[in-house]
């Protein structure tokens, strides 16, 4: 009977001695993920100072910064911006958050949804890089593009953008499984990010 | 003897619950891995991710630059007493204060009315404590910098870019989206109640024009707040009234009969459309202020 009890008792024992030690695992897999965290954050805020940095002369206006994960398919992240008045707006972007594949900008008057938007701008293998532009060059695209469709000249001289609608086109990466430092297999899946500075010509 | 086996069973019991909490913990921490090495970042996790519904709204330095532009003059009469903000009870109503106190300020320093500003920036700062972004208001002796620029309008400009640029990097670096939503959603009803209230009075033109252009960051406004993920009735409401003022824009005549082209243009509205859309914005404004 007490033999019954003594190894009851070394089995919970080694069980429990197994627990706390995924458990610190688990614990120390965790600490990494707050590091890792704390550094994006960090690199993040960086890349947003040299994207403000680049909007001078125009005014900042606000900021955006994409985050997102590729998936095994390609797929859309889409941000709205609100242009009033007639005032020229830059965008400025920051694109060194981008480590993996290169994505596509793509700029357009309505949102992805809408059959009959027109495209504006587009920019291919976007990633690891810093530049700018401003939206004058759509808004005249716009124009020749309502003329083509026989839109009268005089409707036509009045229109301006009132909202801009940004794709980020995320290409398909084949996600895979790497083994971490305590020998598991884990899925990983490949992170970037796009900060977005606007700002807008005051005078 | 009975003893002996008494121990035992309390050994065994111990034991088991020890095991049993080290298991609970373990389950609960086990969501996540991730690995960061010169840049590259891998996770298992989607929670660093962006939403599906981004957008930029535009500042409210630059709309009350917009209006006053367009000929609106200073009325204190138009901001929210200060008095009030005691009364904000919920973090939905402070965070909606919020905005209409940062639309009231910038609307002050566009007119030059530093003394009103600076009140407006301190009730902020009491605002901003309460729906956690105190931090904002805590650095570089901000109020202290304000007051000793007075009568320097591009300073006084430049602190209030500050601000924002610190208010927009706190709410994207820790998650509050869906407050910077709703406190803008305050700034823009504000921003309008002003221009309403001028365009009611005085019939000015140039004020209607602005209130259709309005209308844009409204429909961007609706979206925004449908994807704040706690859908309470105050959130419910709120988007029914905007989605009220943006419908009763596009049913206007005016809007009608540009059609599709609509979008583009910037609609000189009738009187008779003019006082019906500032009707609706200045008691949609009095319904987020009491």
């Amino acid at each position: 009977m007490n033999l019954k009890y003594i190894i009851s008792f070394i089995l919970i024992i080694l069980l429990t001695e197994t627990a706390l030690a995924q458990k610190k695992q688990k614990k120390d897999e965790m600490d990494s993920q707050a590091l890792a965290k704390a550094e994006l954050k960090e690199e993040l805020s960086g890349y947003k100072k040299l994207c403000r940095a680049a909007l001078n002369p125009y005014r900042y206006d606000g900021v955006k910064t994409t985050q997102f994960s590729y998936k095994p398919y390609e797929y859309i992240k889409e941000v709205e911006i609100a242009t009033i008045q007639n005032a020229e707006y830059r965008l400025s972007y920051n694109t060194n958050g981008i480590h993996h594949d290169k994505i596509q900008i793509k700029i357009y008057d309505k949102p992805d949804n809408d059959k009959r938007r027109v495209l504006l701008y587009e920019q291919a293998e976007v990633g690891g890089d810093e530049f700018f532009f401003e939206t004058t060059e759509m808004i005249e695209k716009l124009k020749q593009v309502k003329l083509n469709k026989g839109i009268d000249s005089a409707i036509v001289d009045q229109m301006r953008l009132k909202k801009i609608f940004i794709d980020y086109i995320i290409p398909a990466v084949d996600r895979k499984t790497e083994v971490n430092e305590f020998g598991e297999d884990v899925m990983m899946k490949l992170k970037g990010a796009v900060i977005l500075c606007v700002g807008y010509y005051n005078l | 003897m009975n003893i002996l086996k008494q121990f035992t069973h309390a050994i065994i019991l111990l034991s088991i619950l020890s095991f049993t909490a080290a298991c609970g913990e373990t389950i609960e921490e086990k969501e996540v891995h991730s690995e960061i090495s010169q840049g590259k970042i891998a996770e298992e996790s989607d929670d660093e991710v962006s939403s599906d519904y981004e957008f930029i709204p535009p500042s409210t330095l630059q709309i009350a630059s917009i209006f006053k532009k367009a000929g609106l003059i200073y009325d204190l009469n138009l901001t929210n007493p200060i008095i009030r903000s005691d009364g904000y009870s919920t973090k939905f109503s402070q965070s909606l204060a919020f905005g209409v106190y940062s639309s009231d300020l910038a609307y002050s320093v566009m007119h030059e009315k530093y003394n009103e500003a600076s009140d407006f920036l301190k009730t902020l700062r009491i605002l901003g404590a309460k729906i956690g972004l105190e931090t904002i208001f805590s650095s570089s002796d901000l109020i202290e910098r304000f007051e000793a620029n007075i009568g320097n309008q591009d300073s006084i400009i430049e602190i209030l870019i500050f601000v924002q640029e610190n208010t927009d990097d706190y709410i994207e670096e820790n998650g509050e989206v869906d407050l910077s939503v709703i406190y803008f959603t305050g700034a823009w009803i504000e921003g309008m109640y002003m221009g309403a209230n001028t365009a009611m009075k005085d019939q000015e033109k140039r004020i209607g024009v602005l209130i259709s252009e309005q209308m844009t960051i409204g429909e961007i406004l609706v979206k925004g707040l449908k994807h704040i993920e706690d859908q309470n009735d105050d959130i419910t409401d709120l988007i029914d009234d905007i989605q009220d003022l943006v419908n009763t824009y596009h049913n206007l005549e005016s809007v009608k009969t540009l059609g599709e082209e609509a979008d583009y243009i910037d609609i000189v509205l009738t009187k008779d459309e003019t006082i019906l859309m500032s009707g609706k914005i200045v008691e949609l404004r009095e319904s987020i202020v009491q």
